[in-house]
């Protein structure tokens, strides 16, 4: 037999999370706008870590080959005083300035040696 | 592998010393590989590695073929190197040196170092260094035991490296520092963010509170509420513009009601109290008719005279009892829609009433070929209901099962307990049944289905509409249910007055 009248009361189990919409709309903007700034400012910190880095290797680059260049210049200069002055003892006479010269290039001493066999 | 046959002569003794006699073996040894070279090739200066001198200063040797077979062989302090490299300083520890072809120092911040021409050919530049490599990186210092990044590159003459190291803690500090500064930037713009958030949430949603407030407001009976509507955004302005709209809509529509309902409740009343008085006034003859009707069918005062008039008074005494009938289903009514129904709430025997009652249709439902039975639980607990009133329900419950059902149909009442709180009475029927939608209209006083069948019945249309409102006096429940063709279920709930009754089941059938 079918029943005329149905019930459509039956009660369904809710769980209601009652929040105010004041907050989540403050929830929702705080959110939006310190996610990203965070997210940012994280990779931004770590982006100055790595071009710390970088620029430090770039300009310790730039100052070794600085350096360098200056280190093979005297080691030109250094060549020529002492190419000069080997070929003038050999022939045993020694140039004016000579001693200054090679006491401005550092030079301890200059010596020449034979074989002795 | 060593020669040490060598003998220098001091031509020039710079620091004022003049030394003549067999160079020093050890130096012999670290030179032999550019007297060597220079045998082979007397247009090069070959460079040595650093080397102590005889007075244990650190020198870099230089050595070069003469024409004549003599080799000429210079020594050169480092002075020039450490000078070059102690001119680079910057930072926090960042500095200069610079190693020989085998990766001993020849200039250094530390002084000790340079003196004892320390081997830094395990350290990873120096390493990369004497590969002849140029570059950058970052590696381990065993001196300060921390790392350090460097740049470092080679005199190609002479295969000195030149590094420029720098401890990476310098550089974290001021990534750090940074960091903090991004941090705090960011923090300020956080506590900004919030404050703005705050008032901007506050922005929309007080709004909305607003048109809540003045719904609840307007719930609780301040029909002139409103929203407040200028100044807001133009979706919660017009939302406030609608509700206000509506209010006062609402409002107009309240004012037009409620004088509807007052005149509506005086018309009613007014109904009320004519059928109560017409339904009086009629009953006070009605009875009278009935009285002497009776005193003429029972020919108390002597025959009538002609057997027709016998059957005239028949028909008098039957109209007058349905006309009473009707009469007092009326005011019943009347009184129920009034709110003015009596019922005397006791404890009462449904069992009892289900037997009195049944055997008064039984006649009827013999006649109609209709089965009629009925049953009553064991031990069923009293209602608590009105007696009269309950037997007039079920009576009108069997009257209509046995009206509506044909011959070879049955009939059944039951009653017994729903829980410990309720017992229900039912009357089920296989008769005609009624559509789902004529059902509210049955239920509806003088309501009556168009068909044949219910044509041909005699009925007022108060019934069940009666019996219903006499169910909800007494705190009950009634419902109908039903099938056309298959037949009609009427189900009376009512409360328990008190514990069950000892009493056996019953059941009687009668056909």
């Amino acid at each position: 037999m079918k029943r005329a009248h149905i019930s459509h009361s039956a009660a369904l189990p809710t769980m209601r999370l009652r929040f105010r919409l004041h907050h989540a709309v403050f929830l929702g903007l705080a959110l939006i706008a310190m996610v990203p700034v965070s997210v940012l400012a994280v990779w931004v910190q770590r982006q100055e870590a790595r071009t710390s880095l970088e620029a430090a290797q770039d300009t310790q680059s730039v100052m070794a080959s600085s350096l360098t260049a200056a280190n093979s210049r005297y080691v030109a200069d250094l060549e020529s005083v002492f190419e000069m002055a080997a070929t003038h003892a050999s022939m045993g006479h020694e140039p004016a300035g000579m001693r200054e010269l090679l006491a401005r290039m550092h030079f301890h001493h200059l010596s020449w040696s034979t074989r002795t066999t | 592998m060593v020669d040490k046959d060598y003998v220098i002569r001091f031509w020039l003794a710079l620091d004022g010393k003049v030394l003549e006699g067999r160079i020093r073996d050890r130096l012999v040894e670290h030179l032999s590989p550019q007297f060597k070279a220079a045998s082979s090739d007397a247009s090069e200066v070959f460079f040595s590695a650093a080397a102590n001198d005889y007075a244990g200063r650190p020198t870099i040797w230089m050595v070069r073929s003469l024409s004549d077979g003599r080799f000429a062989l210079g020594g050169v302090s480092t002075e020039f190197l450490v000078a070059l490299a102690l001119q680079v300083s910057f930072g926090r520890g960042g500095h200069a040196a610079i190693v020989d072809s085998r990766g001993r120092v020849l200039a250094h911040p530390k002084e000790e170092w340079r003196k004892e021409l320390k081997d830094l050919s395990g350290v990873g530049p120096v390493g990369a260094m004497l590969e002849r490599k140029s570059g950058s990186m970052v590696f381990h210092s065993p001196a300060t035991q921390s790392d350090m990044v460097a740049g470092y590159a080679v005199v190609a003459r002479t295969g000195w490296g030149v590094m420029v190291p720098m401890p990476m803690a310098a550089i974290e500090a001021r990534a750090a520092e940074f960091g903090r500064a991004a941090w705090l930037v960011v923090l300020v713009g956080f506590a900004a963010t919030l404050v703005a958030s705050w008032f901007v949430a506050r922005y929309l949603t007080d709004p909305i509170r607003a048109v809540a407030d003045a719904a609840r407001q307007f719930m609780a009976g301040r029909l002139d509420a409103r929203a407040p509507e200028p100044g807001q955004p133009v979706e919660i302005e017009e939302l406030g513009a609608s509700f206000n709209a509506m209010a006062a809509e609402m409002a107009a529509k309240n004012v037009a009601l409620s004088q509807a309902a007052g005149r509506a409740e005086a018309a009613s009343r007014t109904k009320s109290d004519f059928l109560a008085n017409v339904s009086h006034e009629v009953r006070t003859p009605l009875n009278a008719i009935l009285g002497f009707t009776e005193l003429m069918r029972g020919s108390i005062y002597g025959p009538l005279g002609h057997p027709k008039y016998v059957s005239y008074v028949e028909h008098v005494h039957n109209s007058a009892q349905h006309l009473l009938g009707l009469v007092n289903a009326v005011l019943d009514l009347s009184k129920a829609e009034s709110g003015m129904l009596d019922v005397t709430l006791e404890p009462v025997d449904v069992a009892a009433i289900v037997a009195e009652c049944t055997p008064m249709v039984e006649t009827q439902a013999k006649s109609g070929g209709i089965r009629l039975e009925w049953r009553v639980a064991d031990r069923l607990p009293r209602a608590r209901a009105d007696r009269s009133r309950l037997k007039q329900v079920l009576l009108n419950l069997l009257s209509n099962a046995v009206k509506f059902t044909p011959a070879g149909g049955e009939i059944w009442v039951e009653a017994e307990a729903v829980d410990e709180r309720r017992l229900r009475v039912r009357v089920r029927d296989t008769g005609i049944g009624i559509e789902e939608n004529d059902i509210p209209r049955v239920m509806a006083p003088f309501g009556r289905v168009e068909n044949p069948w219910h044509r041909r019945q005699e009925g007022t249309g108060l019934g069940l509409p009666l019996s219903r409102r006499m169910v909800d006096a007494m705190g009950g429940q009634f419902t109908l249910t039903s099938v056309p063709g298959l037949g009609t279920v009427a189900t009376v709930e009512l409360p328990v007055s008190e514990a069950p009754a000892a009493a056996p089941a019953r059941s009687i059938a009668a056909q």
